[in-house]
């Protein structure tokens, strides 16, 4: 029997991403093709979570940020990231997260945690997310979900699971965190009543394997100059690994992007005809207005050639045995957005900044510094100094980025300008 | 000057006269962040612990340079004293991730203080078996490195000695928190921090000595009445005894705490009857009261607050947070949702690190104690 479920927000997105498909020309480009396929695989996870919620023929587990989902659709479980909204939203009401900040900051969470605790725990008390029956979560990549996970989980009261990713990169942080992954695996048999099929898991990553040789054939393609790519296609591609890694359409997805990019650099085709310069992003995207990117490469002539969000050189996943495959899916966990440069010492961003800079021929760095992201922040005084190191100018500025607050895209472009124009007459 | 007092006084800087002569001697110091580093490896070694404060910074100029004003105002101030060489006198500095702000004063500390002896130990955020035998391998990381770079051999017999003396300070301090639990205590939310500061900023056998002195001392004391209300404070890192003294000072009696300057530091005891005394260790440390930096461990921590609050016959919680502090942010949000639902009145309170506006702190104190009168 069907359950009343309060999706009203999910519906919107349905809704605003079938209007945008509808808009989409008879003969689309390449690009577009690809945000075709994209809109596409948004809409049927975002159907797939209500038709879940109300039919109930699956456990909805929510997991936390950073864990790959190959685990979760071996097991024919609905995974849901409690933060799935909080990156799509925005995309369509630039302050749709505001509402739902204030209702968490007038229970007593303090205004200046992180949007992915206030705006999460603000829809939680609002009923608007999908119920759980189990939750799975992690110490990646900050303290905001580390607590955040802790208050939803006196909420909700359901089965839950901690998993700890280790602070460092070597072969004993990989192995320990493969062992998180096999006592996640042991929860949701336990919690589930199901088995992982290790066959099947094998399959999801072979396809997810196959994916991530596309991405990697991408950021080399992305070297070029001028960039063959919009920086909003990196962002893209997150949202396609949250939904649709391990997926043929995921990976179709990654081939439709690597065969334009390749056509592109042949052809000498950039995102601009002439690039005035090469920014390494080195912080969160602007969710509330992944505009800012088209108005750099457009207005600037400024690309966007890597950023921090999408920069990971993760290989393909050994399948050889369940160990392996657990414990690539461990690495591959902790090279995540945020995860990889954030959630360990500080050399861990500035080694990849610095090799970004090289790789990609970066002129400048702008770390725009999402108001959550204490860690990053921490770090800020050492990443000028690598900057300064390596001779490239840095642009630091604060910013929400999930939010749009009143002027707050404006004031952002008006840095972002006048630093272009400062380095670039 | 009584015993009380000396002690007492030490917590009203970074250097005292005990540290000062136990350097003099030509003896080392190790400081350290966290309640979860080990200081029994440190003292096992022959160094003296000693616990990371900022009391008596002014200003956090120098230490935003390289942190920010998105960081806690207690690691800026630490950092603002170490490149002002407040903390030149450590031989060596012991990190971790404690939370997303203090591991940044590690990486700014290892890369631009010229501390001889730096190492940072990974603490796991759970506890569990797989996270035990991690921490059990780092801090042996820790007790090697610690080997190598002073050149004495740590062994079980030097471990189980320190255990024996962290023991004893960690037993002698709990016998404070009983004298609390009387209708009048005997001493002060104040002192009991300033005596909790004292055992990690001073040589720990004399500590433990002069503690036994203390405890005679207060035991001769007649006991504090005319107070409006007795009072938990939860709370991070608080090495102002005078935030405590402002509460006490209006009329509340602090009887209580969740501190990590505090029962955090010094509940839980090493079993000695372990016989490998880096697993001892271990259990101790993983098992220990922990801090919500510790995932899936609110059930216990809240437990143990709801039985202070019985055992020490509390009628308000005062929960502190210093601002920016996600960790504690959540916590207090949590604390205070189960402490209604059991009928204790709590107040959250957002502090810097400097002890500032003292008119309006004692304001809302004030009427806090007003609202539990009633």
């Amino acid at each position: 029997m069907k359950k009343k479920v309060n999706l009203p927000k999910h519906k919107e997105l349905i809704s605003f991403y079938q209007d945008a498909l509808r808009g989409m020309p008879e003969n689309p480009s390449p690009t577009e093709i690809v945000d075709i396929i994209v809109l596409r695989t948004m809409i049927d996870y975002l159907k797939e979570t209500i038709r879940v919620a109300e039919e109930g023929d699956k456990p909805i587990v929510w997991f936390g940020a950073c864990i790959m989902p190959e685990i979760f659709m071996a097991m024919d479980v609905h995974q849901y990231s409690p933060e799935c909204l909080l990156g799509l939203l925005p995309g369509v009401q630039p302050d749709a997260l505001m509402e739902y900040c204030r209702i968490a900051e007038g229970v007593g969470l303090p205004a200046e945690m992180c949007v992915a605790d206030r705006g999460t725990l603000g829809m939680l008390l609002s009923g608007i997310l999908p119920q759980p029956d189990l939750f799975i979560s992690t110490s990646l990549p900050c303290d905001n979900l580390v607590i955040g996970y802790q208050i939803f989980q006196e909420i909700l009261q359901v089965p839950y699971l901690a998993l700890d990713a280790p602070y460092g990169d070597d072969d004993e942080d990989f192995t320990f965190f493969g062992n998180e992954m096999k006592r996640m695996v042991t929860f949701l048999e336990e919690h589930t009543g199901k088995k992982m099929d290790y066959d099947r898991l094998r399959e999801l990553i072979e396809e997810s394997n196959k994916a991530q040789e596309l991405w990697l054939e991408i950021c080399e393609l992305r070297k070029a100059s001028p960039s063959p790519h919009p920086a909003r296609l990196l962002v893209l591609c997150e949202f396609v690994n949250a939904m649709a890694l391990g997926k043929p359409e995921g990976t179709a997805i990654y081939k439709n992007i690597r065969d334009d990019a390749y056509a592109r650099v042949k052809a000498g085709k950039g995102v601009v005809d002439k690039e005035r310069l090469r920014i390494a992003w080195f912080m969160l995207p602007l969710f509330f207005d992944l505009g800012i990117f088209d108005w750099m490469e457009q207005d600037l002539k400024a690309t966007i050639p890597m950023d921090m969000f999408s920069y990971n050189r993760m290989e393909p996943i050994d399948t050889s045995t369940p160990d392996s495959m657990l414990k690539g899916l461990a690495q591959k966990s902790l090279n995540a957005p945020m995860a990889r440069q954030l959630r360990g010492p500080t050399e861990f961003y500035t080694d990849d900044l610095v090799r970004v800079c090289e790789d990609y021929k970066c002129d400048a760095v702008i770390f725009a510094g999402h108001e959550g992201c204490k860690m990053a922040w921490g770090s800020v005084g050492l990443i000028r100094d690598t900057c300064k190191e390596i001779d490239k100018p840095l642009l630091v500025f604060d910013v929400d980025a999930l939010v749009a607050r009143p002027g707050q895209s404006g004031a952002t472009r008006n840095k972002i300008s006048e630093f272009i124009n400062t380095i670039s007459p | 000057m009584t015993t009380l007092e000396k002690l007492t006084k030490v917590a009203e800087g970074i250097r005292n006269p005990y540290l000062n002569q136990w350097l003099e001697q030509g003896n080392k110091v190790v400081g350290y962040f966290c309640t979860y580093i080990p200081e029994e490896i440190i003292y096992a070694v022959g160094a003296l612990p000693y616990r990371m404060r900022a009391i008596g910074s002014t200003q956090t100029t120098l230490g935003d340079s390289y942190l920010s004003y998105y960081n806690c105002s207690f690691t800026r101030h630490c950092l603002d004293l170490a490149f002002r060489g407040t903390f030149d006198f450590l031989e060596g500095i012991v990190g971790q991730p404690s939370c997303d702000h203090v591991r940044r004063i590690y990486d700014v500390w290892k890369a631009k203080l010229n501390t001889p002896f730096v190492h940072f130990v990974k603490v796991p955020r759970i506890t569990g078996d797989g996270a035990k035998d991690w921490y059990k391998r780092e801090i042996i990381k820790l007790k090697e490195g610690l080997e190598n770079h002073f050149g004495v051999e740590i062994t079980d017999e030097r471990l189980r000695e320190a255990i024996k003396v962290c023991n004893q300070t960690r037993s002698l301090l709990k016998q404070l928190y009983e004298l609390r639990k009387k209708e009048h205590p005997p001493i002060s939310g104040a002192e009991t921090l300033a005596l909790v500061i004292a055992s990690t900023a001073i040589p720990k056998d004399q500590f433990n000595g002069q503690m036994q002195a203390v405890l005679r001392e207060i035991s001769a004391r007649n006991g504090r009445d005319g107070y409006k209300a007795r009072l938990m404070v939860i709370s991070p890192i608080m090495d102002n005894p005078g935030y405590l003294k402002v509460i006490e000072d209006v009329g509340g009696m602090v009887v209580a705490d969740f501190l990590c300057f505090g029962t955090r530091a010094i509940w839980n005891l090493v079993d000695e009857t372990i016989t490998n005394p880096i697993d001892a260790i271990t259990k101790r440390y993983m098992e220990r009261l922990s801090c919500p930096r510790m995932m899936g461990d609110y059930p216990r921590r809240i437990n143990f607050i709801k039985d202070s609050i019985n055992d020490y016959k509390v009628d308000g919680v005062i929960c502190t947070r210093l601002t920016f502090c996600e960790l504690w942010g959540g916590e207090n949000y949590m604390i205070r949702e189960d402490t209604k639902k059991i009928g204790i009145p709590t107040l959250i309170l957002e502090r810097e690190h400097k002890l500032d506006s003292i008119g309006q702190l004692r304001t809302r104190i004030q009427a806090f104690l007003e609202i539990l009168e009633k």
